[in-house]
């Protein structure tokens, strides 16, 4: 980076390399549109990197009955033995085989996450999506409400659920909804307010196109890929508030989750130290794929902010 | 081939009256990148300045001009820059030679000043404006005469030079005297040359005029040469001795500025000076310029105006040299060879 | 200035007033009677949730019973814990000192690390150290707070011995002055390094791109043309037009951080109120879980607060 001020130079200097805005949706059309989109995602290094570590877990979380040595809550062993070739991952503190835990745990973390990031975006899309096309007083409702909800700290938020309402598997996955929609609501809500003025929507207006029309044809396509991006990213926030909770004790006690085994490694870090790092090493290895595919879907859809978390991609 | 004819159109010239020019540009090329595309902004470009001089350099928006005066400064970025090569000579240094710290031990002293077109991007928001200028000053002055100094300044461009204006921030004044700030910025450092980047391009027409007025007269009082970069060329006529035509990164007419104004020999300076206002009816025998610059990474071969000129023919598949013409301006354009005119030079 | 201030103070007051209403009103859902969404599962004599009725008058209508809400906390009542046998007020009060200490620490040094990082990353002119530094950010990005703690436990408490593995000073302790300062300090700095991991990652993602930002500024063009060098320039120019949007995040930031205190507390039982929550959901005590969520949102509508007027210190646009 030099400190010289190039951007507003070359801005200024060659405005021709700027296409004009077509006065159609510009929306991505079907077809070619895979083909190019494919393209693009291969020339991006993080949207690749967390592809493939994404489809790794996926099969992993899929194929566990076949690739698991153990099911995931048997008395496989001794209890807390250190990794070695029956155990590649040792074993907890009641004898299950961490491994097996660990594979099994792929399962509820895809599986909640997603269904959390999926409800979220269900909900935050609505609220969103309602107020900013609405506008007006139900514009400044909504998005008030859906502010407050961000001013308790996610973490908090889905904590306080828990103590209200208990922490049965599908509370859990309420409570992280009701932590992350905001999120989502306020990403659909800019875009759809943004999209809302543009041409191609005031041309439909003025054709008359019922709203459930316009919204779904011209504004939702058009919306999508900022809101992917986001969902990508927030997928990742769902598994790690879920695994969070449960280290705090607070999940399902009887689901073989990464977050209950991160708990119980929390009394044995003195001995067992493979409690701690592979069901952790899982978590973050879900994160980073997750949020390298948000970059690299960033990258796909944003060419001109060319800069993923990966450095200057290129 | 091309710059081989240009460089042979100017270097004559340039030799003989070395001594006496304050700025002395030759064959400056600069591309840079932009999404992978070379972007010829500025492509074999003579340009001089002679001290105390005034002159202009005219062309559309995309012509390049903003970054032939910023390649001037040194100002570009060198991350986006393809190729730069050529000279730019300012009191007998190539510019382009210099390291980076003595240009900023040149840029503090007695050097050449830039005012931008946009005084409000290119003014610091969250600092006081009598610091900003401030700091143009040379460090080796004391506090005091620091301040009375900025106040001189202020008073020199035509801004209150009291003690609450220089406290106040750049949003508080308007745009008139953001300029004017800027003016005062630049002067700072006593400069030989002020570059002004459509210096008037953003204000209000009245306001246009007293900046203009104050650009004049320090031009006048301090013997300071000015290099006027703009699309206007009622402004050029009113503050320039001599004028530079430029499009697509070349230099297509240059020369005195009653002499290219009321006989312009390239059709592309004929058509900007039929799209002057009030220049219409003066000579409808031109029309004015239809369609824009070409987008500068996709250059067509030949004259770069030949899709837009009225006159083109054949011969325009080559690239014209920069050739004298019968009035002693020099003009980019085949029909500007004295035969063509049917006219003998002599 | 001063009206400034005053303005978004009257502003924070309803913001407050509504936080407290979603509260109200997520509590309103809890499956039960609402005595039972106040004291939670945890066993109490009938006498209790008799005297909670009539100080909460939850037998009347729902605005009614918000308005008490209001009023008991207005009072500085939030409640009884009979987990504890403690006022909900001062268990707070107790335990809130220790989670700014903890937090607090954490937040700065994060804040001045990222902030010296994400400069040298957007200025330096060396790649290799760019990519590096974005790396380890999106690294300790992807890693669980919770985790990282084990970690630093696991290799610097227990396998190393340098720090202790958890609480906040020794049961039996008898250190006076410097020593008892660097035996407390020996108990924050891994939980204060977990925090400062976290976020100077974020501060420095943000700094990063708020400095790129601020060099494409037309001002660092006007700076250059002056003669200022490149590190007169960063200082004079960069540092305090690219902190506005990074000190804007800071609340956010704050936010993120009194989450997270839940789980770093938790790893190195760091007797904070993030500790105090989650003990408090286990042993099923609304009561102080209910408080606790009052203070944290009114924290962090404080710090937003601050934000805002440091904001408008750094920026004299918006300080009208």
């Amino acid at each position: 980076m030099s400190l010289s001020g190039d951007s507003v130079d070359t801005a200024e200097l060659a405005p021709d390399l700027d296409a004009p805005r077509p006065n159609t949706s510009p929306g991505w059309s079907r077809g070619n549109a895979t083909h190019e989109w494919w393209a693009r995602m291969r020339a991006s290094r993080s949207g690749m990197i967390g592809l493939v570590v994404l489809i790794l877990l996926i099969a992993i979380a899929m194929l566990a009955p076949l690739i698991s040595p153990y099911a995931p809550n048997e008395l496989a062993g001794e209890s807390l033995q250190a990794p070695s070739r029956s155990h590649l991952m040792g074993t907890d503190n009641v004898g299950r085989d961490v491994l097996s835990v660990v594979i099994y745990g792929a399962r509820i973390a895809l599986l909640m996450g997603l269904l959390s990031a999926g409800l979220a975006l269900l909900v935050g899309g609505l609220v969103g999506g309602v107020a900013g096309y609405a506008g007006g007083a139900i514009e400044t409702i909504l998005m008030r409400v859906t502010e407050l909800f961000q001013i308790i700290p996610l973490m908090v938020l889905a904590l306080f659920v828990v103590a209200l309402w208990g922490s049965h598997l599908w509370l859990l996955v309420v409570a992280v909804t009701i932590a992350i929609w905001p999120l989502e609501a306020r990403i659909v809500y800019g875009q759809v307010k943004a999209l809302k003025d543009r041409e191609f929507v005031q041309v439909a207006r003025v054709a008359g196109a019922p709203h459930a029309q316009i919204l779904a044809r011209e504004i939702l396509p058009n919306a999508l890929p900022p809101v992917i991006v986001q969902v990508s990213l927030d997928a990742g926030l769902a598994i790690l508030t879920q695994t969070s909770l449960g280290f705090l004790g607070l999940g399902d006690p009887n689901a073989a989750s990464w977050g209950q085994l991160l708990y119980a490694a929390q009394s044995y870090l003195s001995t067992a130290w493979w409690m701690s790092v592979f069901p952790g090493l899982a978590v973050a290895l879900a994160i980073i794929a997750f949020s390298l595919l948000g970059d690299g879907l960033n990258e796909i859809y944003n060419p001109h902010q060319r800069r993923g978390t990966l450095g200057r991609s290129r | 081939m091309r710059s081989a004819s240009i460089a042979e159109c100017g270097h004559e010239e340039s030799n003989a009256v070395k001594e006496t020019q304050l700025l002395d540009i030759h064959d400056l090329v600069v591309h840079f990148l932009r999404e992978e595309q070379v972007v010829k902004a500025v492509d074999g470009v003579d340009l001089r300045v002679k001290p105390g001089e005034s002159v202009g350099l005219v062309g559309e928006s995309g012509s390049g001009k903003t970054v032939l005066s910023r390649s001037i400064a040194r100002l570009m970025a060198n991350a986006v820059i393809d190729k730069m090569s050529g000279q730019v000579v300012f009191q007998n240094t190539d510019l382009l030679s210099l390291s980076e710290r003595e240009l900023e031990r040149r840029r503090r002293k007695s050097f050449l000043s830039m005012v931008f077109q946009d005084p409000l991007g290119y003014l610091n928001p969250t600092k006081r404006v009598g610091r900003q200028v401030a700091e143009a000053l040379p460090p080796e002055l004391s506090r005091r005469s620091r301040r009375h100094r900025v106040a001189e300044l202020f008073t020199q461009v035509g801004l209150p030079g009291d003690k609450a204006s220089l406290r106040l921030y750049p949003h508080e004044f308007s745009g008139g005297m953001r300029q004017r700030v800027l003016i005062a910025m630049a002067l700072a450092s006593r400069p030989r040359l002020l570059i002004a980047d459509e210096p008037t391009t953003a204000l209000d027409v009245t306001v246009q005029v007293q900046v203009l007025n104050t650009l004049e007269r320090l031009h006048r009082e301090q013997d300071m040469a000015l290099l006027v970069i703009t699309h206007d060329l009622a402004l050029v006529a009113e503050l320039c001795d001599r004028v530079y035509v430029m499009y697509a990164g070349q230099i297509v007419e240059s020369g005195d500025v009653e002499t290219v104004l009321s006989s312009p020999h390239h059709p592309y300076t004929q058509g900007l000076i039929a799209s002057m206002p009030g220049q219409r009816r003066r000579m409808n025998k031109v029309d004015g310029l239809v369609g824009s610059v070409p987008n500068l990474a996709l250059l067509p071969s030949g004259c770069r105006f030949r899709s837009r000129c009225p006159h083109a023919f054949d011969r325009c598949e080559e690239m014209p040299p920069l050739m004298p013409t019968s009035t002693g301006s020099t003009s980019r354009c085949w029909l500007s060879e004295p035969e063509a005119e049917g006219e003998d030079p002599s | 200035m001063l009206w400034f201030v005053a303005r978004r103070v009257a502003q924070a007051v309803p913001m407050l007033l509504s936080v407290i209403l979603l509260i109200f009103v997520l509590m309103q859902f809890t499956p039960g009677d609402p005595v039972q969404a106040m004291v939670g599962q945890y066993p109490v004599p009938q006498s209790f949730r008799d005297s909670l009725t009539a100080e909460y008058h939850l037998n009347a209508p729902v605005w009614t019973q918000y308005w008490y809400f209001l009023v008991n906390l207005a009072h500085g009542n939030m409640g009884y814990s009979y987990a504890s046998h403690e006022s909900v007020t001062s268990l707070i009060a107790e335990r809130l000192p220790n989670t700014l200490l903890l937090a607090g620490s954490g937040y700065i040094v994060g804040i001045v690390l990222g902030g010296v990082v994400g400069l040298i990353t957007a200025t330096t002119k060396r790649r290799g150290f760019d990519t590096l530094m974005q790396t380890g950010v999106v690294t300790a990005y992807a890693i669980p707070s919770f985790w990282l703690g084990q970690l630093l436990v696991m290799l610097f408490a227990v396998h190393l011995g340098w720090f202790p593995t958890q609480g906040m000073a020794p049961v039996d302790s008898n250190a006076t002055g410097i020593y008892w300062f660097l035996e407390r300090l020996s108990y924050l700095i891994l939980p204060m390094l977990t925090y400062a991991v976290y976020e100077g990652a974020r501060v420095t993602r943000l700094t990063r791109v708020s400095v790129i930002d601020t060099l494409n500024q037309g001002y660092i063009v006007t700076a250059r043309m002056k003669g200022l060098s490149r590190w007169q320039t960063v200082r004079s120019h960069v540092i305090r037009n690219s902190s506005l949007p990074v000190v804007t995040a800071l609340g956010y930031s704050f936010a993120v951080a009194m989450g997270g205190s839940v789980l770093i507390e938790t790893v190195f039982s760091w007797p904070g109120i993030g500790l105090l929550l989650v003990d408090s959901i286990k042993q099923r005590d609304n009561q102080v879980v209910i408080g606790l969520v009052v203070v944290i949102a009114v924290a962090v509508i404080v710090m937003n607060l601050l934000v805002d007027m440091a904001h408008a210190l750094l920026d004299p646009r918006i300080r009208a």
